[in-house]
């Protein structure tokens, strides 16, 4: 299990227990959380899950392969600090771990 | 050549010609056709209008807000009378554009078979496969086509909705008759029709089994989900029909042609037997030229100007994917086979944007765990007879013989 807070653009907090081997994007959407949308249900082909990362955790997080980087180019607002969170895998150093949401994902 | 040179667009008939259909002729080197193509850029016309042939300009314009799917308009050329079937293609997921249920749908599939959840379900699946390649009979010519690729998903079907086993051929069987929508051809509607008059009364009757005697499963999920009011009776009764013709015909020929062209490919199995940690690339590597996808559908839902193109509202749409595959402006060597290529992108036979294939991540598993038991247990099989038909909408596997014990007898 891993501790992993959602913050969505209004300053809204989640705090969320995730298993290890889970995407982040999948304990959203299991929560029903807002932000996330993930139409494409994690097949890295729709951008609709992006989040901005916490500095702090970046480079934890390790380079996004060339298939999320492809597809961020779709996500809308993205930074620096963008990952799409179904290419997130849940371990146990990502314990404590924060995402915050954009205020929209279209 | 098309430009992007912004204002100086050009029309769709203006584009370079390519002849589709001449690339599907029984002698036509595909590949020759699909490389001069792109010589002349990412977009061409042809008899069905316009054709998106470039890599990049696929994966952009299938996740288009602009652009739409259009199911019921292939249902209405396929000429289906007003009745049940039409009532549910009327209703489910593939009729809707971009609204609320799409999405509403969409999560609660997530939920139940995305990508993290299914990854659980791996090993069950392993076991099933072991299970039936197992039941195969090693007679010199095993039909892997009907026994083992279409008895992977279907059985997985009966599995996860609580039918029994015995009934994995008849679910394969029905599956293959409704997906004959994608054919375009008017000859299959009536075996359509009668196939959905089937599946219907027996997707109530698993539906009322479960509530009676709840098992396990994937039903059970949907169950609560419905319980919980996440979903209505009608839209847990059009999941569990969707799912019958979604998951198991266009797996059962990804799990086919992956076999047929990698076991058919004495070195490429070698590979594979070596280094067995290479089969998820070799599969994507290898449906990335032998896809079961040939053609993706959208239309304009308004004017549209696109990388130079004038789009005009209602325009079809026709993502070539094979051709966007061969891409030369994104895949180095194109026409090369190499499962450890660094230039892997996505793989576009499962769609994109908010329409994109919900079943990619367990059919990948399938796929995997099928090619995975069958070179630990029959490292030395050989194909003898391999077979696809190809048209310009899909490639479908005729025949796939297999000599189970082969060389080392
Ligand atoms: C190799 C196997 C498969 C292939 C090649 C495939 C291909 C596709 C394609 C091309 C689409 C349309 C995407 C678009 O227009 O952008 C699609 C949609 C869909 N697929 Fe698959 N599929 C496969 C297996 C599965 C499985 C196993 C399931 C279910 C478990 C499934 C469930 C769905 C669903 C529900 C949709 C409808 C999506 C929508 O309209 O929102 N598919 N698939
Ligand atoms: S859920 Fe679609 S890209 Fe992440």
């Amino acid at each position: 299990m891993a501790q992993i807070t959602y913050i969505e653009h209004d300053g809204t907090e989640h705090m969320l227990e995730v298993e290890v081997g889970y995407s982040v994007m999948q304990a959203a959407l299991d929560n029903m959380l807002q932000g996330i949308v993930a139409e494409c249900g994690g097949a890295c082909s729709c951008a609709t899950c992006h989040c901005y990362i916490d500095e702090a955790w970046l480079y934890k997080l390790g380079k996004p392969d060339v298939i999320e980087t492809e597809m961020m180019e779709f996500a809308v607002g993205a930074r620096d600090t963008s990952r799409l969170s179904c290419q997130l895998q849940v371990t146990e150093e990502l314990d404590g771990l924060i995402v915050h949401l954009p205020e929209s994902q279209y | 050549m098309v430009e992007s040179t912004g204002g100086n667009s050009i029309a769709i008939d203006e584009l370079p010609v390519i002849d589709v259909n001449a690339a599907y002729a029984p002698e036509a080197d595909f590949n020759a056709i699909v490389m001069a193509a792109h010589e002349n850029g990412p977009f061409a016309q042809s008899s069905r209008g316009f054709e998106v042939l470039g890599y990049k300009e696929c994966m952009a314009l299938m996740r288009d807000p602009r652009l739409h799917s259009d199911h019921m308009s292939l249902v209405n050329a396929m000429g289906f009378p007003e009745g049940p079937a039409m009532e549910f293609k009327k209703a489910m997921l593939l009729s809707h554009g971009r609204d609320e249920y799409r999405t509403k749908i969409r999560q609660a599939l997530t939920r139940a078979v995305g990508a993290s959840v299914i990854e659980k379900q791996r090993p069950m699946i392993r076991t099933l496969v072991g299970d039936i390649l197992n039941d195969l009979s090693q007679a010199s010519e095993s039909d892997l086509l009907h026994k083992f690729a279409f008895g992977v998903p279907s059985s997985l079907f009966c599995l996860w909705f609580g039918a029994p086993l015995e009934d994995a051929p008849w679910i394969a069987g029905l599956s293959d008759r409704i997906l004959k929508i994608f054919s375009f051809d008017r000859q299959y509607t009536p075996g359509i029709i009668s196939a959905y008059d089937e599946l219907f009364p027996y997707v109530q009757k698993r539906i009322d089994d479960a509530l009676e005697s709840p098992k396990d499963n994937l039903l059970a999920h949907f169950i609560a989900e419905n319980k919980a009011g996440h979903l209505t009776d009608t839209e847990l009764f059009h999941i569990v029909a969707m799912f019958n013709e979604a998951s198991t015909d266009n797996t059962a020929h990804g799990i086919a042609t992956a076999i047929g062209e990698l076991l058919g490919n004495r070195q490429r199995w070698q590979q594979l037997i070596d280094q067995p940690e290479l089969i998820p690339a070799a599969i994507n590597e290898n449906m990335r030229l032998s896809g079961r996808i040939n053609t993706l559908i959208r239309y304009a839902s308004q004017d549209i100007e696109y990388g130079g193109v004038e789009i005009p509202e209602g325009t079809g749409i026709s993502f070539f994917i094979p051709a966007a595959h061969r891409d030369p402006r994104v895949f180095s060597l194109p026409l090369e086979y190499d499962p450890t290529r660094t230039d892997a992108h996505n793989l576009l036979d499962f769609g994109g944007g908010v329409y994109t294939c919900l079943g990619k991540h367990v059919a990948m598993i399938e796929i995997q765990e099928a090619l995975a038991e069958l070179i630990s247990n029959y490292p030395n099989a050989q194909v003898t007879n391999f077979d696809i038909s190809s048209n310009p909408f899909v490639n479908e596997v005729a025949e796939l013989k297999v000599d189970l014990v082969g060389a080392s007898t």
